[in-house]
């Protein structure tokens, strides 16, 4: 089925995910892009958006990365990370795995993007709070320029 | 205005490149997103509830709450998702029924809780009246409708959800932004209106020759795009 399940995406949510990130992180979002379209380049115009594309730095190996974020309105969400160098990892939560195999929250971990494991974060809504949990699990990894820390319940900044 | 209707960029859904980056990139010393004591914290979870207690208050967290709350929820619910009291989560649930941005639904059991619906709405219309680039969202909304009417012959998603057909999941993620464009394409034409209706108020034309703000009547386009 995918990621919201055929929903609208929420655009409000995803907005609010994005000022989280920038209250948080201050100086280290350089940029802020949007998609206004599901197949629009991603830039800075007036309207709802569908996507956002946020440039964090520091990143975990390199100098930083693009977080893109996808929030639908059966509360569906999807955090896609990719660094400079090719680190990416993505923490998801898609309803529709609940008859799969698959776990509704899950990690897609970095060098191994199709394995879907159980996600660190749990709950759902609100997006501040789960945009913070994504913050935290990240920024260990920063800290430590350790992905293996990503996903990891003790591995708190 | 309208260009991101054009071909991707090269690298658009890719890795980031040097260039996307500042020149100066900072370290790891230079950010503190987590200016929160970890002490005690036992996993990534309780540690983001204490990072968002910490830079927000008891209303703005219930408030963040229930504006995602489609399928009313008990107060109970709502005190636990904005970690609050549940006395507290009732007392702000009450103000902000009187503000109508609330509704209450009462059961025999106990009182449960949503965003009200038209106040979601409105909200949303009197955002995009603001904005000034309301024929160009309309056009570039309206553009995004063809492709999906075009590509799948049916009038509407649900049309295509009825259908015989099993959608892959590409097909369902064109379903979804299919609703998406749908509903915006409603809310631009509620804002349109909302602003022509603005546009003959008493006072009106005084306070835009003021702020040389152009009103939309005047506004040289066809006005056949919003129907």
């Amino acid at each position: 089925m995918g990621l919201g399940n055929g929903s609208a995406i929420d655009a409000d949510a995803i907005t609010r995910s994005v000022l989280t990130l920038r209250n948080q992180l201050g100086k280290g979002v350089h940029e802020e892009k949007y998609r206004y379209t599901q197949h629009g380049t991603f830039g800075n115009w007036d309207g709802p958006p569908r996507e956002a594309r946020v440039t964090v730095t520091p990143g975990i190996r390199r100098a930083g990365g693009f977080m893109q974020i996808q929030w639908w309105e059966n509360g569906d969400y999807t955090y896609h990370y990719r660094e400079i160098g090719g680190l990416e990892f993505r923490f998801g939560r898609e309803e529709a795995n609940a008859s799969t195999q698959h776990p509704v929250r899950h990690f897609h971990p970095p060098h191994d993007m199709d394995a879907h494991r159980q996600s660190c974060i749990d709950g759902g809504q609100p997006p501040e709070r789960v945009t913070l949990a994504v913050i935290a699990t990240w920024w260990a990894a920063v800290k430590a320029s350790d992905e293996r820390l990503l996903n990891a319940q003790d591995g708190l900044p | 205005m309208t260009d991101e209707d054009s071909p991707p960029e090269p690298g658009t859904g890719e890795f980031p490149t040097a260039d996307d980056l500042p020149d100066e990139p900072l370290t790891a010393d230079d950010v503190d997103p987590v200016a929160v004591d970890s002490e005690g914290v036992e996993d990534i979870n309780e540690f983001a509830t204490e990072a968002w207690k910490h830079s927000t208050t008891a209303d703005e967290r219930i408030r963040a709450v229930i504006k995602r709350v489609t399928v009313p929820k008990s107060a109970t619910d709502v005190a636990d998702a904005a970690a609050v009291s549940e006395t507290k989560a009732r007392n702000t649930l009450k103000d902000l029924i009187t503000e109508g941005i609330v509704q209450r639904r009462e059961t025999t059991a106990r009182t449960l809780y949503r965003r009200d619906p038209d106040w979601h709405l409105l909200q949303q219309v009197h955002q995009l009246a603001q904005s000034e680039t309301l024929i160009d969202q309309i056009q570039r909304v309206k553009a995004e409708l063809s492709t999906y009417t075009e590509t799948y012959g049916a009038d509407s998603p649900e049309e295509v959800l009825v259908s015989d057909r099993e959608l892959s999941e590409d097909e369902h993620t064109d379903i979804s932004h299919w609703r998406t464009a749908q509903r915006e394409f409603g809310y631009l034409r509620a804002a349109y209106r909302l602003r022509e209706a603005k546009a003959n108020l008493p006072g009106h034309r005084q306070q835009t020759e003021s702020t040389s703000e152009r009103a939309p009547p005047s506004e040289d386009v066809d006005r056949s795009i919003i129907q």
